[in-house]
């Protein structure tokens, strides 16, 4: 049986032609792409980036961070099935999970940050401008129906609304231009989730009652307003650890882990942070040492996903 | 210490295991994303919700990605994009023939403004029409005249023999030419056109 002819291959008339464009012509965002290949746990490269936009401009993201301790599970869960690791033992399993959890860390910070960069009015990144359509603007849907041969009040502006085929009320042309931002009802999901987070952490004791075996700073999570630039720089520096261990560089994952320490006494990614410390020593043979870590990460976040590999670690049976 | 010599031996060849898959499934996520993205798109959900929805979709295909077998990825991230769509709709108590605002259109690679709102409206009317269709008839224009996929590959994604995609392609066509043309015919009547 022969393959049929594609319509817009076929001389259909004008006003087909030019929906059968438009429909194909449609692509989402680099940014929709970014965060989804984040949730994932890939391309971390280029989604780390929109990470860091995200987290930039946040408002919100204190809670962003938190949410991690609730979202790592299931991203884990995907990223585990996705890389096709079979998780026969435990170790294994755990090891993915941790990876999910940390990359869901930055993706988590890139989804909360959507909201305030759809409606923060200093927007810098490539999000959609849709409050950059010039009222001058609301003339051009009437070309598109004469094209067409169609009303342009045919199409109704609301999202909700059902404006039957014979509806010509005048002025809904102009709707859709003029309305504001849509309403981001999806992203207080995304929220909400985050506050549990941090309000577990906050529960969680901040003081390492086990003297580690390297030094390691008090692990303090910030609940406080954020500090978008810190944040950022955050994102960016356990991004580059996690990086490095992922290669094989466990030293300068330990460098970056380091430099994290050194400049943020108030940590936005503290258990993350810790686990990739944890996973460098163990990578570079200092079991002793990253017991003593695995011990500061049992003791201040003891609920997080981190806290399960860490006993482990640790020799303790998962409860 | 044995424990900690079997976890840094796990450590290891988990690193080496998974990055390689891992970009693959990167490789996967990029090749097809804007297929799924659009088939949501013209399941009535609005540019947001697609991103959300992309999202579940991909989590749920990598997660199942050694099942998927090559030459069908389309096939299963249409049925698994129609199901999360629904879904969606249902969550927001929308009626799932709700064509969706478009104001969240995505920025990147924009044309000059007048193409954009132009390629806007013709997507409003398009999904509008879709809205009508009976869904089996709608999802094989979609797939064969919008996302050019092969009678083969319909037929595998809608679970219907070959044969019948020919017909009801045909009669998709035949729905959407009366439609397009009875709203312009209702345009005419109340002066709404030029």
């Amino acid at each position: 049986m022969t393959e049929p002819k594609r319509w817009i291959d076929d001389g259909p008339p004008e006003a087909i032609q030019h929906l059968l464009r438009a429909a194909s012509a449609e692509r989402p965002t680099e940014q929709s792409l970014s965060r989804t290949l984040t949730v994932l746990g890939v391309g971390v490269g280029a989604s780390g980036a929109a990470a860091t936009a995200g987290a930039a401009t946040a408002a919100g993201s204190a809670t962003a961070a938190g949410g991690t301790m609730t979202a790592g599970g299931a991203a884990a869960s995907g990223a585990l099935g996705a890389a096709g690791v079979k998780a026969t033992t435990i170790v294994v399993a755990s090891g993915v999970v941790k990876w999910g959890a940390v990359v869901t860390a930055l993706a988590v910070a890139a989804v909360a940050g959507r909201g305030a960069l759809k409606h923060a009015a200093s927007a810098t990144s490539n999000q959609p401008a849709t409050t950059a359509v010039p009222p001058s603007a609301v003339v051009a849907p009437r070309r598109v129906e004469a094209r067409l041969g169609i009303a342009a009040t045919a199409v109704s502006a609301g999202a909700e609304a059902r404006v039957s085929a014979a509806a010509t009320a005048s002025g809904s042309a102009e709707g859709p231009l003029q309305s504001g931002p849509k309403s981001t009802a999806t992203e207080p999901n995304v929220a909400r989730k985050s506050s549990r987070g941090v309000s577990a952490m906050q529960k969680s004791p901040s003081a390492v009652a086990d003297a580690p075996a390297i030094a390691v700073a008090p692990t303090v999570v910030d609940a406080s307003p954020v500090d978008t630039e810190h944040l950022a720089e955050e994102v960016a520096l356990v991004d580059r650890a996690r990086g490095a261990l992922a290669s094989g560089d466990a030293a300068g994952a330990l460098a970056a882990l380091d430099e994290y320490d050194a400049h943020f006494t108030r940590r936005k990614f503290g258990p993350e942070a810790l686990y990739l410390r944890m996973e460098s020593l163990l990578r570079e043979g200092r079991a002793e040492a990253a017991r003593g870590v695995a011990r500061s990460l049992t003791n201040s976040y003891p609920k997080s996903p981190h806290a399960a590999r860490a006993r482990q670690v640790l020799g303790q049976t998962i409860p | 210490m044995v424990l900690l010599g079997t976890a840094m031996v796990h450590l290891t060849a988990l690193t080496a295991e998974a990055e390689p898959a891992a970009r693959n499934v990167e490789q996967f996520v990029r090749e097809h994303y804007g297929f799924t993205w659009r088939v949501l798109r013209r399941a009535g959900l609005s540019a947001e919700d697609a991103d959300d929805a992309a999202q579940r979709v991909f989590l749920i295909a990598t997660a199942r990605l050694s099942d998927i077998q090559r030459g069908s990825e389309r096939a299963f991230l249409f049925r698994t994009a129609t199901h999360v769509a629904s879904k969606a709709h249902r969550s927001r108590r929308r009626r799932p023939d709700a064509p969706s605002s478009e104001m969240d259109e995505p920025a990147s690679e924009l044309p000059a403004l007048d193409e954009l709102v132009d390629q806007r409206r013709a997507r409003e009317l398009l999904d509008r029409i879709l809205a009508e269709l009976e869904p089996e008839v709608r999802a094989i224009f979609v797939l064969f005249d919008i996302e050019g996929l092969k009678k083969n590959e319909v037929a595998e994604a809608l679970g219907i023999p070959p044969g019948t995609v020919a017909s009801r392609l045909k009669r998709a066509r035949k729905e959407i030419e009366a439609r397009v043309a009875r709203l312009r015919a209702r345009a005419q009547r109340t002066g709404g056109l030029p």
